[in-house]
């Protein structure tokens, strides 16, 4: 038991990087990691207080508020990969706790055991023991469930009873991407937050600031192109801007998709063009070629038709029926169907789609 | 008849690049990963594409560079689909190499980076459960070691984990780069290929340099060291061609008792069926007395067959379905018949 609650703080020692000195923490500035050049950015850049954090004001703000006035509730924040879900957790704990940060939190996630018995077990005997204070008030300890909506309902079920058990001592935060996951009696003794993936604007803001730190090369196309691949992940625009810089010193438009392999806008245009205009042979060996020769998944070219398809006027019970052939393809491909043979029906719902705008207009 | 060519060794491994800058035609790919071998600076990285592109080659290649061959076996944790990929793996030997911190032993020539190196071949055939399991641990152990995916389909990675990581997608393999490695592999094993045959060859394989050197190899054995066109095809498994224009013809006469023969033919001979949909498809687009609206809705049915195949439909049936629905366009024929 004493061997399982030494592993579990052994663990966050590990999961954790250390604290920032209170001086650098209160200037705003992101430490360098350990480790230096090798880390990846998406670890060096994480926002170490809050901040730091780059969107999402308003949660940070109240939750800042929150913890200033000692009325930290049980949270649960939730929304899509990328967002900073994991880091204002992180930065809240820092804040909270300072150097007595790896004695007062314990971080559990999905590859650790999510099962019932981890409930009963090492969250009880964490929350339960008490806690030596140094200040003119007990604090509470905190409780950190990343990727919540992993766990299997018998443990939520009995986290309830724990979280009611342990409220006086213990804060319980959960993180998930889909909280339909967490079962409602959790949900409703937690204050929810819902992360939206970011605003353009911010991961640009995010994006400009980590360029000017790490001396990068970056024209207008290439941010434009980054920011929009990122799809509000400030993960992912991260990952895509250390590939593409590994691939060229120079970060523009071009560079970015190569590396990503996502199509270009302008290629998306041809193929929309082709589509919509050749004759059935032409168009399949133009887009076969196109796709051959810049390595192009047919997955993507539809995702990216998809939304081009928004912009071309026409009736709306065809494009109706146009996106839904759009979306049996694309749910085809990704059951590991014949790529040729899903082009062939990519090409085949244009042509429909072209007779039935021809047959509207007269 | 004893076999005229040695069986040493599968060409796939023995002619498999040990070099990053040797892999073939994935230009962008090889600049990016040459520049990281300079820096040694590595992110968690995402390698996918069609099979027999490179990918577990590069893959290897990278970490053979990084380490050298001694260091090799304790830094890097290879896993693939013939091992266990449930959530269980993930807990003990993924989470318990992936915690360890490195030692700081070095070998002479190599840069053997302060981490350790995860390659999780066939990535996409992870449960779910196992992949969400892998989120944390790719984020907790950053410092110590990086996670290297390979797999055919991103879209089966789960998004939480491929934001995680670099991805570089593998292009297929064009003709000419296929034909230069396949003469390579010729002139070392004292093979005769003629032009036909490459071609027939590159055709063949679609881009997929494995297929394309396990076929040279399945020839070589069979047929001795001069190779034809119709020896490739015949250990290839592909349809010949009159197979198919044969069905296209039973479907224009309009008859469904003799679309019906020649689809019981076919199954009879054993072809497999989503191999002789892809070359329908060709011959379909390729007709040119087929108008466009009846091409669209005989290819709108390849692509649902397709799926009913994928899913483990009769053969049969869907290629009975198939010939049904390419005779009913010919002849536009209603598509559906009110009772």
């Amino acid at each position: 038991m004493a061997g399982t609650a030494a592993a579990a703080l052994m663990d966050i020692d590990a999961a954790a990087p250390p604290p920032p000195p209170p001086g650098a923490a209160a200037k705003g500035k992101a430490p360098l990691s350990a480790g230096g050049r090798a880390a990846p950015w998406v670890e060096k850049y994480r926002p170490q207080s809050l901040a730091d954090v780059a969107a999402h004001r308003d949660i940070v703000d109240t939750i800042d508020r929150l913890t200033n006035e000692n009325r930290l509730p049980h949270l649960l924040l939730y929304g899509p990969p990328g967002t900073g879900k994991t880091s204002t957790i992180l930065a809240v704990a820092r804040k909270l706790y300072g150097s007595q940060y790896s004695n007062m939190i314990l971080e559990l996630n999905a590859s650790d055991e999510r099962g019932i018995d981890v409930v009963r077990q090492q969250i009880q005997d964490f929350a339960g023991a008490r806690s030596l204070s140094f200040g003119a008030r007990p604090s509470v300890k905190l409780v950190l469930l990343d990727e919540a909506d992993a766990m299997t309902k018998d443990a939520q079920f009995a986290l309830r009873r724990v979280i009611e058990k342990y409220t006086r001592s213990t804060r319980f935060a959960l993180i998930c991407n889909h909280v339909n996951k967490i079962i409602p009696a959790l949900q409703s003794r937690c204050t929810r937050f819902r992360f939206a993936p970011l605003d353009g604007s911010h991961v640009r803001e995010r994006l400009q600031h980590i360029i000017k730190s790490e001396g990068l090369s970056v024209d207008d196309g290439g941010l434009t192109a980054l920011v929009r691949l990122s799809n509000g992940d400030m993960r992912k625009a991260l990952n895509i801007l250390q590939s593409t810089h590994m691939a060229s010193q120079q970060i523009t438009e071009e560079a970015v998709y190569l590396c990503t392999g996502n199509p270009m806008p302008k290629d998306i245009e041809q193929i929309a063009f082709w589509l919509l205009n050749e004759p059935f042979s032409t168009s399949f060996k133009y887009i076969s070629d196109m796709k051959m020769r810049k390595g192009l998944a047919l997955v993507d070219i539809i995702r990216e038709v998809t939304m081009f398809v928004f912009k071309i006027q026409m009736p709306s019970d065809v494009r109706v029926k146009l996106i839904n052939d759009l979306a049996d393809i694309e749910y085809r491909l990704s059951f590991a169907c014949n790529d040729k043979l899903q082009l062939g029906a990519l090409i085949s719902t244009f042509t429909d789609t072209r007779t039935a705008m021809v047959a509207a207009a007269s | 008849m004893a076999p005229l060519v040695p069986m040493s060794q599968p060409w796939v491994e023995k002619y498999r690049p040990r070099q990053v800058k040797d892999v073939a035609h994935q230009e962008e790919v090889i600049r990016v990963l040459n520049n990281t071998l300079q820096t040694a600076d590595l992110p968690h990285m995402l390698f996918y594409g069609p099979p027999g592109t490179g990918k577990t080659t590069t893959a290897l290649a990278i970490a053979y560079q990084l380490y050298g061959p001694e260091l090799y076996k304790s830094r890097v944790l290879e896993l693939n689909a013939s091992d266990d990929r449930g959530i269980n793996v993930v807990r003990t030997k993924i989470k318990n190499f992936a915690a360890v911190a490195v030692g700081t032993a070095r070998k002479a020539g190599y840069p053997c980076p302060p981490y350790k190196i995860i390659i999780l071949d066939e990535a996409d055939s992870m449960t779910e459960d196992a992949q969400n399991a892998l989120r944390r641990t790719t984020e907790t152990y950053s410092k110590v070691t990086r996670f290297f995916f390979i797999c055919n389909y991103i879209s089966r990675i789960i998004e939480p984990l491929a934001s995680r990581c670099a991805k570089f997608r593998f292009k297929p393999l064009s003709e000419e780069v296929m034909s230069s490695r396949i003469m390579h592999i010729c002139n070392e094993e004292g093979l005769n290929l003629n032009a036909q045959a490459m071609s027939t060859l590159s055709v063949i394989s679609q881009g997929d340099l494995r297929r394309a050197i396990t076929y040279l190899q399945s020839a070589a054995r069979l047929f001795g060291s001069s190779i034809s066109s119709s020896d490739l095809i015949s250990v290839s498994g592909v349809i010949p061609e009159d197979v198919v224009k044969s069905l296209l013809a039973a479907c224009r006469s309009g008859e469904f008792d003799v679309a019906n023969k020649e689809v019981s033919s076919i199954i009879a001979d054993g072809y497999p069926v989503s191999q002789l949909m892809a070359q329908f498809l060709d011959v379909i687009v390729s007709a040119d007395d087929i108008p466009d609206d009846q091409k669209a809705r005989i290819c709108k049915k390849l692509g649902e067959t397709d799926k009913c195949l994928v899913d483990g439909a009769d053969e049969y049936l869907q290629l009975l379905d198939v010939a049904s629905e390419t005779i009913r366009s010919l002849f536009n024929m209603p598509r559906t018949l009110v009772f």
